[in-house]
């Protein structure tokens, strides 16, 4: 059974009387430990699928699946403990909270699964360590550049011991140098068992992955194993 | 729950200026609000403590209300006869009247020991810096069991000088039999007793509308006969005049006969019951009560909405970082729960700030009202400024709470994301 799976899944966006149909139909199975890059031009509904993926939505028809649970019949606690246990995200963005330091940063999700400080601290600076950013725990993420910034949420997902990565666009915002080092945090976390799933429109970035599915007028044109 | 409390803790201590702004509006708030609770409720506890100090019933009790008086030498005489009449008509079982002045007894006015005793209950006081002075309640016998106290009558010292009753915090320094002269008057009278700590009546002409104060510190006597014929004395007991009904007296009928006699004798007065001035003053307090509430009610009002247009736009500057919280495995409720949390860590000191700036305000105030307005400050502004805090923290964050309840998580991760990709 796959750790994933999307059947016949569409979703529907609301606006005053105005409807527009992100997904149509989709079908998607993503088993344990894939490295998947989804493709596809911007309104194609890459991150849509993104979301229902993490648990961030639901589809308007259709059944979504994680390790066999709908998604979209769960209560908001449990969709809630699977995105902080199970399921990592990385954004373009980076997705840091500026009031705090890097450390509180990737204790975050530590927080909401009640662990004791030191536990956490702890566990924290272990995922820094792997990311190779340990010496910049004390700084806020103003001071980072987009590199380190993106280490510390790949650092996040670490500490949770989440084996789901969702990125979505994780190296648009950085230099090629450092987008290819995040790749490589990426490629590790595969290689110790995880699941990637990225979105992305760069072609060198999506041939580390080995599966590419392509996405058009939210439907999957092109699923293929590179 | 220890999470978001945690969570919320921290961001309270994250965000100065925002928390400053939110703190500075809610105290001011709260000020004004407890300012107008505890007026309001101030003149409810004064009429409830009056109501309960009472030995009678109101309904027995008939106020004189003297009208314009001309103050001729022979004034003292004819109220002395009008007084004797009323005392004389059926239904009456005794008139009296009470004084409360500040004198001086000759023999202790320079005393240190009394001196060092009467600064410590006159501290903070109108005669704070006059240590040598007395406070002396005259009261006629017929009125000493009116307000609930331990006095029922007084003895007779042999010597034929005036019974004077200390209070008890002088009862070391002033043995029974001790004679203090009045350095105005030259009335020499007798420690005859002691009346205990915690003993109250009211200083002020006006029994209903005036605090009653302790009289720790006091001295109670008897009206001086000497003082019949002192047209001062008798204008200061002018509006201080009571008379005790029978159980049994028709109150309408002994009023009309307390009537006639003055308009025989050339001057006003009437005889009110003590209940129907009650009623009035109650009457009064209500207006003014209301009034206070109301003034209440509209700042909480205006301080919500502040709160909840400061909340609503804080919910707009995070969103983003809402989406991380919800990323991380935090529910919506979390967060609603949250923001309600962080409100209510600032508006909560808040208002017990405010709360005890008032207490200060009010326990450092020389106001004759001090007692009662601490009274109500402690009793009912505390209780109802907790409650008022966790109203202005409910409203304030019901609606940005609404507002994040209704989002899906990914609406609230933003970057690149435009919910239509």
């Amino acid at each position: 059974m796959a750790l994933i799976e999307l059947e016949n899944v569409t979703k529907v966006y609301r606006s005053g009387g105005t409807a527009y149909t992100a997904l149509r139909g989709v079908n998607l199975a993503i088993g344990a430990g894939e490295f998947a890059a989804i493709m596809g031009a911007s309104g194609s509904g890459k991150t849509t699928l993104l979301n229902l993926i993490g648990c961030m939505d639901v589809p308007t028809s259709g059944i979504c699946q994680f390790d066999g649970m709908d998604t979209g019949r769960a209560g908001e606690n449990r969709l809630a403990q699977i995105r902080g246990r199970r399921i990592a995200f990385v954004f373009q963005n980076f997705a840091l909270l500026d009031r705090y330091t890097v450390r509180e940063n990737v204790e975050v999700p530590l927080l909401r699964q009640a662990l004791p400080r030191a536990q956490r601290k702890a566990r924290a600076m272990a995922a820094l360590s792997a990311v190779g950013i340990a010496e910049l725990a004390q700084k806020r993420p103003g001071e980072l550049s987009g590199g380190q910034k993106q280490r510390t949420a790949i650092a996040r997902a670490i500490a949770c011991g989440a084996e789901v990565l969702l990125a979505d666009e994780p190296t648009g915002a950085l230099d090629s140098q450092a987008g290819k080092e995040i790749m490589d945090l990426f490629a590790r976390f595969h290689a110790r068992g995880g699941t990637v799933v990225l979105i992305t429109h760069d072609r060198q970035v999506a041939a580390c992955a080995k599966r590419k599915i392509t996405i058009q007028d939210g439907r999957i044109l092109q699923d293929e194993m590179v | 729950m220890k999470t978001q409390v945690y969570w919320a803790a921290r961001e309270v201590l994250r965000q100065k200026r925002r928390v400053l702004l939110l703190f500075l509006v809610s105290f001011a708030a709260m000020l004004t609000i407890l300012s107008a609770l505890t007026n309001a409720t101030a003149a409810f506890w004064q009429q409830e403590t009056f109501a309960g100090s009472l030995a009678f019933s109101m309904e027995t009790i008939l106020h004189l209300d003297y009208g314009d008086l001309e103050e001729s030498p022979s004034l003292p005489r004819t109220l002395r006869r009008y007084r004797a009449y009323i005392a004389g008509l059926p239904g009456v079982q005794a008139v009296g009247r009470f004084d409360a002045t500040g004198m001086y007894f000759s023999e202790l006015k320079d005393r240190a020991d009394y001196q060092a005793i009467n600064s410590r209950v006159l501290a903070g006081g109108k005669y704070e810096n006059y240590p040598g002075i007395s406070r002396l309640l005259s009261v006629d016998e017929a009125l000493l069991p009116f307000v609930r106290g331990n006095l029922m009558e007084y003895a007779q010292p042999a010597s034929g000088a005036l019974p004077l009753y200390a209070s008890e915090v002088f009862a070391g320094i002033l043995p029974l039999g001790t004679r203090l002269t009045d350095e105005r008057t030259g009335e020499v009278y007798e420690v005859a007793g002691y009346f205990p700590r915690g003993c109250r009546w009211v200083e002020e002409d006006d029994l209903i509308r005036f605090p009653m104060v302790s009289l720790d510190g006091w001295f109670i006597a008897p009206l001086a006969s000497s003082g019949d014929g002192d047209l001062m004395t008798q204008l200061s007991c002018l509006h201080n005049t009571y008379v005790r009904l029978e159980a049994d007296a028709d109150p309408g009928a002994v009023a009309l006969a307390i009537q006639a006699y003055p308009a025989q004798h050339g001057f006003t007065a009437k005889a009110v019951l003590l209940s129907e001035e009650f009623r009035d003053y109650r009457r009064e307090t209500g207006a003014f009560t209301r009034r206070q509430a109301a003034l209440a009610v509209f700042v909480a009002g205006m301080a919500a909405a502040s709160l909840l247009s400061v909340s609503a736009t804080g919910i707009l500057l995070k969103r983003r970082e809402y989406g991380v919280l919800l990323a991380c495995g935090f529910t919506l409720r979390d967060l609603a729960f949250g923001m309600a949390l962080e409100l209510l860590l600032v508006v909560g000191p808040a208002a017990l700030a405010a709360w005890l700036y008032k207490l200060l305000e009010f326990a450092g105030s020389d106001d004759l009202f001090r007692e009662i307005l601490l009274a109500a400050h402690w009793r009912v502004s505390l209780p109802l400024c907790l409650a008022a805090a966790l109203l202005l923290t409910a409203v304030s964050a019901a609606i940005p709470a609404g507002m994040i309840l209704r989002c899906q998580p990914c609406q609230l991760t933003g970057g690149e994301t435009n919910g239509v990709d």
